[in-house]
């Protein structure tokens, strides 16, 4: 058995367990999905913040999304940080008469939210990126989960907003899938994402600092940050933001770029995190993580290795005989030869397991079926099976190169 | 605000574990039975192997002393021939060279192989066939000092292709030299093969790897 085949064996298992542990957390907490009903009328004061560097473009809707919230608008403050904008940012923003502008030179999101921060007046902190736009009733239903007084962290849903292209569409199928996943570790204390809308509670940074201003992905700095200090982070999956997603797969490429290196960096800063000290989190899911993307990336690496050597053999055969091919090979009999073997058959069950994990992040990750065909973000079996066999199989490379930034300390620009 | 207490949740973790396992080794079990039954009709083929090579050999003490000894023509058998041999190399491709049942098979299918080129000459003789008679001399083993098992396999695999476009011209009988057989290592003597790979076209001997051109130019001048 050649080493990529067992790796290939090992990866199968873990995935099973992965899978497994989902589903059974999924039917533990399944009532637990929804918004937490409490007795506590508690009306926090919210300071959005929206740090924005050169978006005339989303800004004024962004903004729109936050003055149309179902909460009591005596109840959200928002701040633009406009972080040196060239372009008519700051006009933007400045025609709102209910928003407040912090103009500062261009220093990066990290330092314009602690900027912001430093001005809010609400005590709980919401970041919402400037091209990600709220639902009416997300802060409503956001601030419910504060009534838990160990919530320190409260991520809602976010999906690609109207996506368009193919690129696009695909990536619904990934945000629909990590905010399922994310749902289900925070109920372990488990989640480690802080992405593009979240709320804090002010006092955090009061506590522990703001964001990390040297950090390319501070966002996931913070989160880490807070599971390092033992607070509670949960994920939303019935308040939902949409963001506008990468269009273009140079642009795809340079934030993922972002995101794998930002995800090292961050694992390394934090390695005291791994150990029994954390629970499941520090045992089990940031070990997991990783040898996730060391065995994707050795699967990858010996498998491609194996498959170039194949091809380049046949295509040696091919070119004695001249190129005429013989079209008896593909018959079906030599084809059910080929693929019947024990290997295949784990790889069904993965993919029925995981057909079974994405038809449930779908059902209870949607605003509703109306909002979600309106939005053009229901996911067809066509993009999953895209974003399974082609688009994991691209980005699963750009660990290699983030890897590569590591070794020699370059750092991947925005 | 309170933090958190880090729990180790064993119990989710444990039947997590149970069911993987359960699931992994059921796929495995499904996943050989069903290699196993498509594989069979493969396994199967030592037996037909087997009759194939006792039918050879009654089809001969039948037809040889009959009169109409051409009338009962060659082509199924050599198109027989054919058919078991794509069939080894699939299951060689599948298990590898080595492989017990693979060597097994190979060595009664290099007996039939001889059995048909008997055939095959006796029916040339006496119904003035034209078709030519290829003989291959091959390795498989990599670190053979009587040759290349590269050369061996684009040469064997050149001549394959061949019959695949001209079977009712060409037959292609491919032996290997590190056979056991008693009668193909005869056939080794008597051709007196020292390296492989080596091709024989009619009466003349070619050495060493000759490509598709080289190889028709050899067999439309063939003596």
């Amino acid at each position: 058995m050649k080493i990529y085949e067992i790796l290939i064996f090992i990866a199968y298992f873990i995935s099973f367990f992965i899978s497994m542990f989902y589903l059974l957390t999924f039917i533990y907490n399944n009532k637990r999905f929804k918004t937490i009903k409490s007795s506590k009328d508690k009306i926090y004061t919210v300071s959005v913040l929206i740090p924005a560097y050169n978006k005339e473009k989303e800004l004024a809707k962004t903004i729109r999304s936050v003055l149309n919230q179902t909460y009591p608008k005596d109840k959200i403050e928002i701040i633009v940080i406009n972080d040196g904008s060239i372009d008519s940012t700051e006009k933007i923003a400045r025609s709102f008469k209910q928003v407040n502008v912090i103009t500062k030179k261009n220093g990066g999101k990290a330092k314009a939210l602690n900027d912001g921060i430093k001005k809010a007046k609400g005590e709980l902190i919401a970041c919402l990126d400037a091209d990600t736009f709220m639902t009416p009733d997300l802060i409503r239903k956001s601030v419910t989960y504060f009534y838990d007084d160990d919530v320190a962290v409260a991520v809602p849903t976010l999906k690609p907003y109207k996506p368009r292209n193919i690129l696009e569409k695909i990536q619904v199928v990934e945000y629909t899938l990590s905010s399922f996943t994310r749902k289900i570790l925070s109920f372990k204390n488990s989640s480690s994402a802080a992405p593009a809308c979240s709320f804090f509670r002010k006092n955090i940074f009061e506590k522990y600092g703001g964001f990390d201003e040297d950090n390319i992905t501070e966002d996931f700095e913070m989160a880490l940050k807070i599971q390092s200090k033992d607070h509670k982070l949960v994920h939303l999956t019935d308040a939902i933001a949409y963001t506008e997603v990468p269009r273009n797969f140079k642009s795809l490429f340079r934030q993922r770029l972002r995101w794998c290196y930002g995800n090292l960096y961050n694992l390394r800063k934090y390695k005291k995190i791994f150990g029994t000290k954390y629970g499941d989190f520090g045992v089990v899911f940031l070990p997991m993580m990783l040898i996730s993307i060391l065995l994707s990336l050795s699967i990858l690496f010996f498998g491609i290795i194996d498959i170039i050597k194949n091809i380049i053999h046949r295509i040696v055969l091919a070119y004695k005989i001249n190129f005429s091919f013989d079209f008896n090979l593909f018959n079906m009999d030599r084809i059910l030869f080929e693929i019947t073997n024990p290997k295949t058959f784990l790889a069904i069950i993965i993919f029925i397991m995981s057909i079974i994990i994405v038809y449930l992040a779908k059902i209870y990750t949607r605003q509703s079926r109306y909002q979600e065909n309106l939005n053009g973000t229901n996911i067809s079996i066509f993009m999953y099976l895209i974003y399974a066999f082609v688009y994991s199989l691209i980005l699963v490379n750009i660990w290699i190169i983030a890897i590569f930034y590591m070794i020699f300390n370059k750092k991947p620009s925005w | 605000m309170k933090k958190i207490q880090r729990k180790f949740s064993k119990r989710i973790y444990l039947i997590a574990l149970i069911f993987a396992l359960s699931i992994f080794l059921l796929g495995i079990s499904v996943g050989n039975i069903f290699t196993g039954y498509i594989t069979y009709k493969f396994d199967d083929n030592k037996d037909l192997l087997e009759i194939q090579l006792t039918s050879l050999n009654l089809k001969d003490e039948i037809v040889s002393s009959s009169e109409e000894f051409c009338k009962f023509g060659v082509e199924n058998i050599l198109k027989d021939k054919y058919d078991l041999g794509a069939k080894i190399s699939m299951l060689e491709q599948k298990k590898g060279k080595n492989d017990k049942e693979v060597l097994i098979q190979k060595e009664i299918y290099q007996l039939i192989e001889i059995k048909t080129l008997l055939l095959l000459n006796n029916f040339k003789e006496k119904c003035k066939d034209d078709k030519v008679t290829i003989l291959f001399f091959y390795t498989n083993d990599e670190n053979d000092p009587k040759g290349s098992s590269d050369q061996s396999e684009y040469q064997g695999y050149i001549l394959s292709n061949y019959y695949r476009l001209y079977p009712k011209n060409y037959v292609v009988f491919s032996f290997d030299i590190n056979s056991r057989s008693d009668a193909v290592k005869t056939l080794i003597d008597l051709h007196d093969i020292q390296y492989v790979p080596i091709t024989i076209i009619g009466k003349n001997r070619y050495t060493d790897y000759n490509d598709l051109d080289r190889l028709t130019e050899l067999i439309n001048n063939r003596t």
